[in-house]
């Protein structure tokens, strides 16, 4: 994991060009494997940072609605591979409907090609953390604890209001629904500790990937309700305080629902992972390394700052 | 300031804890010593006022470059910084005001620099020799920063110079810069705030620039009339706000430990920032730094590069080779005729001055034990050197979070090791040897892949004489919390080493 820094590294070639990052795409770490595993007609693109004799424990990251491993863990991801062999995927949306059991049967997939071995920690956030608590009811043998940033159980109304809106923005107005995204997606305090050229660079880099509107309609439906009872894995759920999407009061019923959960808040935001990294990182990194380590039902305190 | 008499013990009568240094680290450990009321204590200041780096660091445009709810106590919140980024003025009221209200002004000698401390064995005590005579204590906490040895650039014909010269800490106020020809030697943290004010008056300003530092945008605005009274009405927004910053800034730690997607995102922004305020192909490419971003502190500034676009600012970028008598000849062989040569060459950071005036047990020097770089168990103790507690010394700079919160971490560990020592009615704690080696294997491991180390630029923050990792802890803030302020007393009892090790640096992971 070196980096060198003569002139002709590349790396310096692409931040001297203004052309950003276009014609070289630069891996989410560089120690990660990419590759591609096969389930049900689809092609599940993976992110392993596996090394010959690395036997750390696995963490599997799932990421979220309209994401992929780069776009929601772009600084989760290199922090936790400093400690953790680091496992990401892409999730693929098959030709008709989505589910969550579809999606966890990627994920699935992707574990028992790279990392058959031993039981892996599984971090799922916003739909991914629906998708991991359903690998964790189907699955249990193959998770060794879970932690889910931002989910919910089954959307509420707030929830499915915003759904609406998003749809009919979706299909009439994306510039619109660009905007719009970036006001739900973020906290207040991070979007108001911002100037308007932040805001404006947020709200263009939106994008709206394929698959994204069957996600939507998944958003709306998915329910955990009655299954979570059955996971028995250790597991810590993570909440943003300042949430507008997933607001924090749902994220607590993954907490009441779980029967060996831990809850801890972030001062953040739907895009956690975004807003507030490092702290995710330091509430993943404590809680994998022991899972058992702070009692079932507790709430972890953030840390003194 | 007046030295107030009050504060010296009588001759012979030792106090329980000499602090030295009235800085951030010194006053915070006051702070604590006091609140607690416990325990005797002195404070012998070499000034004669307190402030440290901030009572030193006059420069025109001196400002932190950590927003200042952040740079600040825990326990002292203030609800009147004017702006985000406080000015150099403001920070030494704060510490004036910090030294007032928790009542230290009686307990600090000033005009009392340290010039020697020994570890006298039989009476289990610190002697210590200043100016203003000698003083005694069972526990020695030195607080005498790590920037704050100004260093001066060695450059041939320099004493010579027929103007004047001066180093960025040792401000002459007694010059006016008006219409002077301006020399600024050097381009990190303090050159890029001192040009910008110095260029609104001089006549002529050259930059001597060894090597371009990466500039980032100055995020700084004035606190409003209303945010001001709401921080004073709910002091718990002005947490708030601390925490979002302490958190943003840990985000930039992932940035330095050498991942090219992270790193080469956060040089863009300052790349980008450059390209939008300099125009011209030849100073940009003057302006562009060839090294790893990060490997050298990231500098944040919104009216530095603005500066060269003016006709009396000139860049050179070789350096400075020589001076001959008014004339200052710069590396790349641009020769300029100056009236003042402003010394922006930064600090004495990797071998400490007062390491050469502690001595321990059987009278080693500390710099002798350091002689191959600095360390230190938990980043405060020493072996061989029982009861002295070191802040902001090895491994407690950083390269992106506040120096507070470090010192903040260190004087619990210290307050915690004190009482322990008192509870246990042992004369004296040492650490020990294997500990220590221990201690630091952990932190060079940490280093390992991280930009300061691979980045391939020379910067203060690697030790020339070892090449390690001395002055900087190479992880997260948050984690030097928790691995510093615990305190374990089994690394400083005999035996159980490999426990001990284990225990202390569990949290690391
Ligand atoms: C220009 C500048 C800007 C900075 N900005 C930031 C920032 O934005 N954020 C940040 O985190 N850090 C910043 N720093 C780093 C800064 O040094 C620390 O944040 C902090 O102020 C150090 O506090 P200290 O108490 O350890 O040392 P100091 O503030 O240096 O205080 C040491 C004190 O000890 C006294 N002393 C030294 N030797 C002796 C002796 N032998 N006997 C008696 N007294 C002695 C000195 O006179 C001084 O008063 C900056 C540093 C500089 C130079």
């Amino acid at each position: 994991m070196r980096v060198s820094c003569t002139r002709s590294d590349p790396l310096i070639a692409i931040s001297t060009g203004q052309s950003n990052s276009k014609g070289l795409e630069l891996k989410i770490h560089p120690d990660a494997n990419e590759g591609a595993v096969h389930v049900g007609g689809l092609s599940v693109p993976f992110h392993d940072t596996l090394a010959p004799e690395d036997s750390r424990d696995t963490v599997v990251l799932v990421h979220g609605t309209g994401g992929s491993a780069k776009t929601h863990f772009r600084t989760l991801f290199p922090m936790l591979a400093a400690r953790y062999r680091v496992l990401a995927l892409d999730l693929q949306s098959p030709d008709g409907e989505l589910t969550l059991g579809g999606l966890s049967a990627q994920v699935a997939a992707v574990i028992d090609q790279r990392a058959p071995a031993q039981p892996v920690h599984v971090v799922g956030y916003s739909l991914g953390a629906l998708v991991a608590a359903d690998l964790a009811a189907s699955r249990p043998e193959s998770v060794s604890s879970l932690t889910l940033v931002a989910g919910w159980v089954r959307a509420d109304t707030q929830q499915r209001l915003r759904n609406r809106i998003w749809k009919q923005l979706f299909e009439s107005d994306q510039d619109l629904l660009r905007e719009f995204v970036t006001w739900t997606a973020y906290g207040h305090p991070f979007l108001a500790g911002r100037g308007e050229a932040d805001i404006r660079a947020l709200v263009d880099a939106r994008t709206f990937p394929d698959g994204i509107a069957g996600q939507m309609r998944l958003n709306a439906v998915a329910d955990l309700s009655g299954r979570l009872a059955a996971i028995t894995a250790p597991s810590l759920v993570i909440a943003g305080a300042h949430d507008q999407m997933v607001p924090a009061r749902q994220t607590q019923l993954l907490f009441g629902g779980l029967p060996n959960a831990r809850y801890a808040v972030i001062d953040s935001g739907h895009a956690v992972p975004q807003e507030r990294p490092a702290q995710l990182f330091q509430l993943i990194n404590e809680f994998v390394t022991d899972p058992a380590a702070a009692p079932a039902g507790g709430i972890r305190e953030a840390l003194f700052v | 300031m007046e030295s107030t008499p009050m504060g010296y013990p009588a001759p012979g009568s030792p106090v329980d804890v000499i602090i030295v240094g009235t800085g951030f680290g010194g006053l915070g450990m006051g702070a604590k010593l006091a609140r607690e009321g416990e325990r005797s204590f002195i404070i012998l200041e070499r000034a004669e006022d307190v402030g440290g780096t901030w009572r030193d660091n006059h420069y025109p445009g001196a400002a932190c470059d950590v927003p200042s709810l952040l740079y600040s106590f825990s326990f002292r919140p203030n609800p009147e910084w004017s702006r985000m980024f406080a000015p150099q003025e403001e920070i030494l009221n704060y510490l004036r005001s910090v030294a007032r209200e928790e009542n230290l002004l009686e307990r600090i000698v000033f005009g009392a620099e340290l010039t020697d401390a020994r570890w006298d064995e039989a009476e289990a005590l610190w002697k210590v020799s200043t100016p203003k005579g000698e003083f005694a204590a069972k526990t020695l906490v030195t607080a005498v920063g790590h920037l704050s040895e100004p260093k001066m650039p060695d450059i041939e014909g320099l004493a010579d110079f027929s103007g004047e010269v001066f180093h960025s800490a040792q401000w002459n106020d007694g010059i006016d810069l008006a219409g002077k020809r301006v020399g600024i030697v050097g381009s990190g943290a303090t050159a890029i705030q001192v040009l910008p004010e110095v260029a609104k008056i001089a006549g002529e300003v050259v930059v001597f620039q060894r090597s371009a530092p990466y500039v980032t945008p100055r995020p700084d605005r004035s606190y409003t009339e209303e945010e001001k009274g709401l921080f004073r009405k709910m002091p718990e927004v002005m947490q708030e706000l601390r925490e979002e910053m302490f958190w943003s800034n840990e985000e930039r730690y992932a940035q330095r430990r050498g991942t090219p997607t992270l790193v080469s995102a956060a040089a863009q922004v300052a790349l980008d920032h450059l390209h939008r305020q300099i125009e011209d192909p030849e100073l940009r490419r003057k302006l562009t730094p060839d090294y790893t971003f990060g490997c050298k502190r990231v500098l944040k500034s919104s009216d530095y590069y603005p500066t060269f676009t003016q006709d009396h600012v000139r860049l050179e970028t070789g350096g400075v080779t020589r001076v001959e008598g008014n004339r200052v000849v710069g590396g790349d062989g641009g020769s300029h005729e100056l009236d003042v040569i402003i010394a922006c060459t930064g600090f004495e950071a990797t071998d400490l001055p007062i390491a050469y005036r502690i001595f321990g047990r059987d009278g080693q020097p500390l710099s002798e034990r350091w002689a191959n770089g600095m360390q230190a168990y938990a980043t405060t103790a020493v072996h061989g050197f029982p009861n002295l507690w070191i802040i902001n010394g090895p491994n407690t700079g950083l390269g992106h979070n506040s120096a507070v919160y470090i010192a903040e971490a260190q004087i619990d560990y210290i307050m915690a090791a004190v009482t322990f020592r008192d509870q246990a009615a042992v004369p004296a704690l040492e650490v020990s040897r294997e500990a220590e080696d221990a201690f630091m294997d952990r932190v060079d491991q940490l280093a390992q892949g991280t930009v300061w180390l691979d980045g391939g630029c020379s910067s203060w923050y690697v030790d020339h004489r070892n090449g390690r990792l001395t002055t900087l802890w190479p992880e997260p803030a948050y984690t030097f919390r928790q691995v510093n302020a615990p305190f374990d007393p089994e690394p400083y009892l005999a035996g159980s080493l490999d426990e001990a090790r284990e225990e202390a640096l569990a949290g690391v992971r």
